[in-house]
């Protein structure tokens, strides 16, 4: 309103432009509503997160890319629906039926028939209004942090749908945890029929990203920007743990009982053999950025990184070389005994090793 | 035409007062017409030093065409297109991080670095400053030269410059992946500031070259590509075009010398057509007019025209010396019964060039201008000139009696070799040549219908597939991950709007759409660079590379972003496409895609305008040429049709004119198909020369047998008649031309020699149309118009 005090047609039409603008950028970003197209080659494509369904495996990635395998990766094919075509950039599952995959613009899709078919339960508009109403209807804690809360969620309805979810967690059919950008944590208990925040601000005041959410033994541990390492233990709130690195944590890693691994930036690597109650600095062979973890059959730990560099951690003997990937590696599972199916932007590759 | 068969023939008939007017003054004048000659020579020999021989991007665009409006629009916001070169400088025994390999990249990137032209502070290769790696660490975004400042050759500076190049993300693109090479990518400034003056492609090259030479060693390979390059080679090859003139020239005097066996008048004939030629060449820059790869063979071509008409007045002068005209009278003469008949086949052939000024192409239209003044000079030189100067020379008494004997022959009815031809007169043989003729036609056209639009082989269309050029961009396309057949898709929006979200995601959408064509390599626009800095701006994480919505980021990332993907004003991206090749229907999928989706998107703000870029252009120029080829062909047959019509006055006669050329016109097509040549800006023109120079035969030859028909002669008589006067000289005109034109075949310049083959193929097979097939259709089409004895023409014989 301040324009209309200085006269002049050129102040005013430029007030009405910046309003036509700003109702432009207003409505649903397309691809929340488009349907991923079908391809040729869909394995061919920029893929983030695998995952197995049983014995099929399913793999996501740009564009609403969700492709399947049933026979350990040597042939791909598309989704049947995936209502979305925003970059998808993880996926997991209870069973070998039901699943959750999250990706960009606040998208959350749930499966119930093996990645088959996927339906939408959350994008970014819905998320920002579901934090604003339960901000409103905050009964526990002080009118401050209600105060601090209603004012993010407003933030974030006026943001548009622009955070990603980064990673996800799946317990049980029942129960997922999908967490992402500027502290975003959310998770459904009943199938996400509901949705309600997983953390509280005063967790990570900062807002900083969330990248990997792991479940060890009864410990849930969430790794992010800046070294943060959340724990919750046996469904208690989250607490902060210190750890020696203070770069971003990628991803973390263990076994139930077993020493746990925290992996980031720039090949760090950090260990906790205690629950994940302290952590100490691993003097580590990797050169780059770590994004990708899986845990072997025989419990050995494997990293894979930015170069392409995969190697296994086992408790005794520490790190040895496994392969090296053609490509950045995005995420990894173990298919038969020697293979390593691995993902990243340049699609699916798979990686012998050992015998 | 009307060929003057009213005109005496013997010493004692020959009377000089009968001579038209034209012909009295020139014949009365011939000291000052061999004067005027003589200073315009001169004249004209002075002004071929302005000539300029140049190589045009934009002479061979179709500037009409939609396509090249919108880019000739945007050009300036195209600089991600611009003109840069990509030296490649190769260790074939091992890699890169080799201490003289290094050495030698220095010099060489030091060398071109001197080189006038070269936009200096954007230059990049291994040892320029600007080429930077990046890696994320804690504190946010370390970077750094990647050739290490204290670089002294030891292992342990070789090292860390692996680790550099690792991390700058030039592999691919600076360094090929298998580290056996790298490139020095120089952009070129079209105006050289240093020198005042536009970039010189001819110099350009020239000091490529000498870089070349120097360091081109057993232990180090260089590549050269780049439109420069391209163009700098067209320009040598023009050069070498000069000695296939001398053989064009040294073929066609050995053939006017079989044929005349005389050496006073061949030289004569020769002289006269150079001149022609030197006219041609000192009138160009007077008009504002250069020789450009495509008008080059003009020269050839008005040469050989020249020696086929100067070969024609030779004949004439020869048989009437031989009858005993002094040489005087024997050249009026032959001026009498010929300048009609040369001055109509001309105007034939420059009907057929000015054709193509239909086609709004540059390059084709200077041709066609070149051309038709070329054919407008002959009538001068070859026509007057050449007569003129016969009174002269005189012509070798050896020669004339040769000339009358064999007329004599002629006259007696005994036509020797010749009979063959006769035969084709004849019902049976006739229907013979005309069935093989349905045949071919039937097989041409199942041929035809295969012809390719467009360039058909890998690399630089205008050379050949085994040229140095070629070579080294066959050798860069398999190192390197950029193609070199680029279209460029200009999407314009509002002012400041180029970064716009909702603009993004459909330039992302037409990408994808793209991306599955099977003919795509790669495409590149500012969405991939946003999703690149997504993860740079989060410290490398991958799962950032999305387009995320959210414009402040947007704008972040656009002022990170290097010219190229958008303009400076904020209201175009640009998206370039990689294609695997520029063959027409690869350029056709990929523009009808992009049309398509265009259609749909489109809105006020936002335009997905085609094409620039190489392929771009392409896509155009195959357009256009597809559209025209028919269109001119339709022009060419009217204007042909039209005047034969004049001549003849008889629409049976036309039909026998002009079945033959439409036969060889098919049969061009189909030879087209069969040699792997589509059409294109070079081949286009070759169709209209080819029938304008082909209906002369026809003319020459019906003419004269029309007048025997409507004397009453069997068309047997007739058409013996017409090959002794006549008939010859087709034949050797079709083979002075096919000769001359076929040399062209040796030019390193891929579309001469597509041209030279063409028009050789359509100089013989219209000379064997005009011989054979004509007779064949005249035998069931042209019939004696009048019942008079045969003997009644005797003293047209004595006359003709």
């Amino acid at each position: 309103m301040r324009a209309i005090r200085f006269p002049g047609l050129a102040v005013i039409a430029l007030f009405i432009l910046n309003l036509s603008a700003s109702a432009i950028a207003s409505p649903l970003p397309t691809v929340l509503d488009e349907p991923a197209q079908r391809v040729e080659n869909p394995e061919k494509a920029y893929l983030l997160g695998i995952a197995k369904a049983g014995k099929r495996l399913v793999a996501v990635g740009e564009a609403g890319r969700i492709i399947l395998s049933d026979d350990n990766a040597k042939s791909w094919y598309q989704a049947q629906s995936v209502p979305v075509s925003v970059l998808l950039t993880d996926v997991a599952f209870a069973d070998e039926r039901i699943g959750w995959a999250v990706g960009h613009l606040g998208v959350v899709l749930r499966t119930e028939d093996g990645g088959r078919t996927w339906h939408k339960q959350l994008d970014g508009v819905k998320v920002a209004e579901l934090m604003l109403a339960q901000a409103n209807s905050m009964v526990s804690g002080s009118s401050e942090a209600q105060a601090l809360a209603v004012d993010q969620a407003k933030r974030l309805v006026e943001d548009g749908p622009d955070k990603p979810f980064l990673a996800l967690h799946v317990s049980t059919p029942e129960q997922a945890l999908v967490i992402g950008a500027y502290g975003l944590a959310l998770r459904t208990s009943d199938g996400g029929l509901h949705w309600s925040a997983a953390t509280q601000i005063a967790d990570n005041p900062g807002g900083l990203h969330y990248y990997a959410a792991a479940q060890v033994g009864n410990a849930q541990l969430l790794v992010g920007e800046q070294g943060m390492l959340l724990r919750s233990v046996a469904g208690e709130t989250y607490e902060r743990i210190a750890q020696p690195y203070s770069g971003t944590l990628f991803g973390c890693i263990g076994e139930a009982g077993g020493p746990m691994l925290a992996f980031g930036l720039r090949g760090n690597v950090v260990k906790s053999v205690d629950g994940g109650s302290t952590w100490k600095q691993l003097d580590s062979p990797l050169h780059a950025s770590v994004q990708a973890a899986t845990l072997l059959a025989d419990g050995t730990i494997v990293l894979a990184a930015e170069n392409g560099q995969v190697v296994a951690w086992r408790a005794e003997g520490g790190f040895s070389a496994l392969g090296q990937a053609g490509q950045p590696v995005a995420a990894l599972v173990q298919t038969q005994p020697h293979t390593l199916i691995l993902v990243g932007p340049h699609g699916v590759e798979s990686v012998r090793f050992g015998a | 035409m009307n060929i003057n068969v009213q005109c005496s023939t013997t010493a004692s008939t020959f009377r000089a007062q009968d001579g038209s007017f034209l012909e009295r003054l020139l014949f009365e004048n011939r000291v000052w017409i061999v004067f005027c000659c003589l200073a315009l020579t001169a004249f004209f020999s002075y002004q071929v030093r302005h000539l300029e021989l140049n190589a045009s991007y934009k002479a061979v665009i179709p500037n009409d065409h939609a396509y090249v409006q919108n880019y000739l629009s945007h050009e300036r916001d195209l600089k991600g297109l611009g003109n840069t070169l990509r030296i490649i400088v190769a260790n074939p025994h091992g890699d890169i991080f080799d201490p003289d390999y290094l050495k030698t990249l220095r010099e060489i990137n030091d060398a071109v670095f001197a080189i006038p032209g070269v936009e200096r502070p954007y230059m990049q290769s291994l040892w320029t400053r600007s080429t930077r790696w990046l890696a994320v660490t804690e504190e946010g975004i370390d970077g750094g030269p990647v050739m290490p400042d204290a670089y002294d050759g030891t292992p342990k500076y070789l090292e860390a410059l692996r680790l550099n190049i690792l991390r700058s993300g030039e592999v691919g693109r600076l360094v090929a992946a298998d580290m056996h090479s790298s490139a020095i990518v120089v952009p070129l400034l079209d105006y050289d500031a240093q020198a005042g003056q536009a970039l010189d492609y001819g110099k350009l090259s020239q000091q490529l070259e000498a870089i070349r030479a120097k360091y081109q060693n057993d232990k180090v390979s260089i590549h050269i590509v780049g439109f420069a390059k391209v163009m700098g080679d067209l320009i040598d090859g023009l050069w070498q075009i000069l000695i296939f003139f001398a053989i064009a020239v040294a073929i066609a005097t050995a053939m006017v010398y079989w044929f005349t066996r005389c050496l006073r008048s061949t030289v004569l004939v020769v002289l006269c057509s150079l001149v022609a030629v030197l006219w041609l060449l000192g009138l160009l820059p007077m008009l504002g007019l250069r020789l450009d790869p495509y008008s080059i063979l003009v020269p050839f071509l008005i040469f050989a025209i020249g020696m086929s008409h100067g070969a024609q007045k030779m004949n004439g002068v020869m048989q009437d010396v031989g009858r005993g005209l002094s040489r005087i009278d024997a050249a009026r003469n032959t001026f009498r019964r010929l300048f009609l008949a040369g001055f109509t086949a001309l105007v034939c052939d420059a009907v057929g060039f000015a054709v193509l000024f239909m086609v709004n192409i540059q390059a084709i239209r200077e041709l066609a201008l070149t051309a038709s003044l070329g054919v407008a000079i002959l009538i001068f030189t070859n026509l007057i000139l050449l007569p003129i100067l016969l009174t002269y020379t005189g012509v070798s008494h050896d020669a004339a009696r040769r000339a009358l004997a064999s007329e004599n022959k002629a006259l007696a009815g005994g036509t020797g070799g010749w009979n063959i031809l006769v035969l084709f007169t004849r019902r049976p043989y006739a229907l013979a040549a005309i069935c093989t003729a349905l045949l071919l036609t039937i097989g041409g056209a199942a041929l035809a219908t295969r012809l390719q639009v467009g360039d058909l082989d890998a690399g630089a269309p205008e050379l050949r597939a085994d040229s140095q050029y070629n070579i080294d961009n066959a050798f860069v396309n398999g190192h390197y991950a950029t193609s070199s057949d680029v279209l460029a898709i200009m999407v314009t929006t509002s002012a400041e709007q180029c970064a716009d979200y909702a603009t993004l995601v459909k330039v992302r959408e037409l990408q994808s759409i793209l991306q599955r064509l099977p003919g795509t390599d790669a495409t590149v626009s500012f969405t991939d660079l946003a999703k690149q800095m997504g993860t740079a701006f989060n410290e490398g994480s991958l799962k950032w590379a999305e387009l995320v919505p959210n414009q402040t980021v947007l704008n972040t990332i656009m002022t990170q972003a290097s010219r190229g993907l958008f303009n400076g004003d904020c209201n175009m991206l640009t998206l370039y496409v990689y294609l695997r090749d520029h063959k027409a229907s690869t350029l056709e999928q990929t523009v009808q895609t992009v049309e398509t989706f265009a259609a749909g998107a489109n809105t006020d703000d936002v335009k997905f305008l085609l094409a620039a870029g190489n392929a771009g252009i392409e896509a155009a120029t195959n357009q256009v040429v597809k559209h025209n080829n028919y269109l001119m062909l339709l022009g060419v047959y009217l204007a042909v049709i039209i005047l034969s019509l004049i001549t003849f006055r008889s629409w049976r006669a036309v039909l026998v004119a002009i079945l033959p050329l439409a036969l060889t016109s098919l049969l061009a097509e189909a030879l087209m198909v069969l040699v792997g040549v589509g059409l294109k800006v070079a081949t286009l023109p070759v169709t209209a020369l080819g029938v304008g120079i082909g209906i002369d035969y026809a003319l020459y030859i019906l003419s004269i047998m029309l007048v025997w028909l409507r004397a009453g002669a069997s068309l047997e008589q007739a058409y013996s008649r017409a090959l002794m006067f006549v008939g010859r000289v087709v034949l050797l005109t079709g083979m002075t031309l096919a000769a001359g034109v076929a040399t062209w075949m040796f030019s390193p310049i891929k579309f001469q020699a597509d041209m030279g083959l063409l028009l050789a193929f359509m100089f013989l097979v219209n000379m064997f149309g005009a011989l054979v097939l004509l007779p064949s259709i005249a035998c069931f089409m042209l019939k004696p118009t009048t019942q008079r004895p045969v003997t009644a023409p005797t003293k047209v014989i004595e006359n003709a």
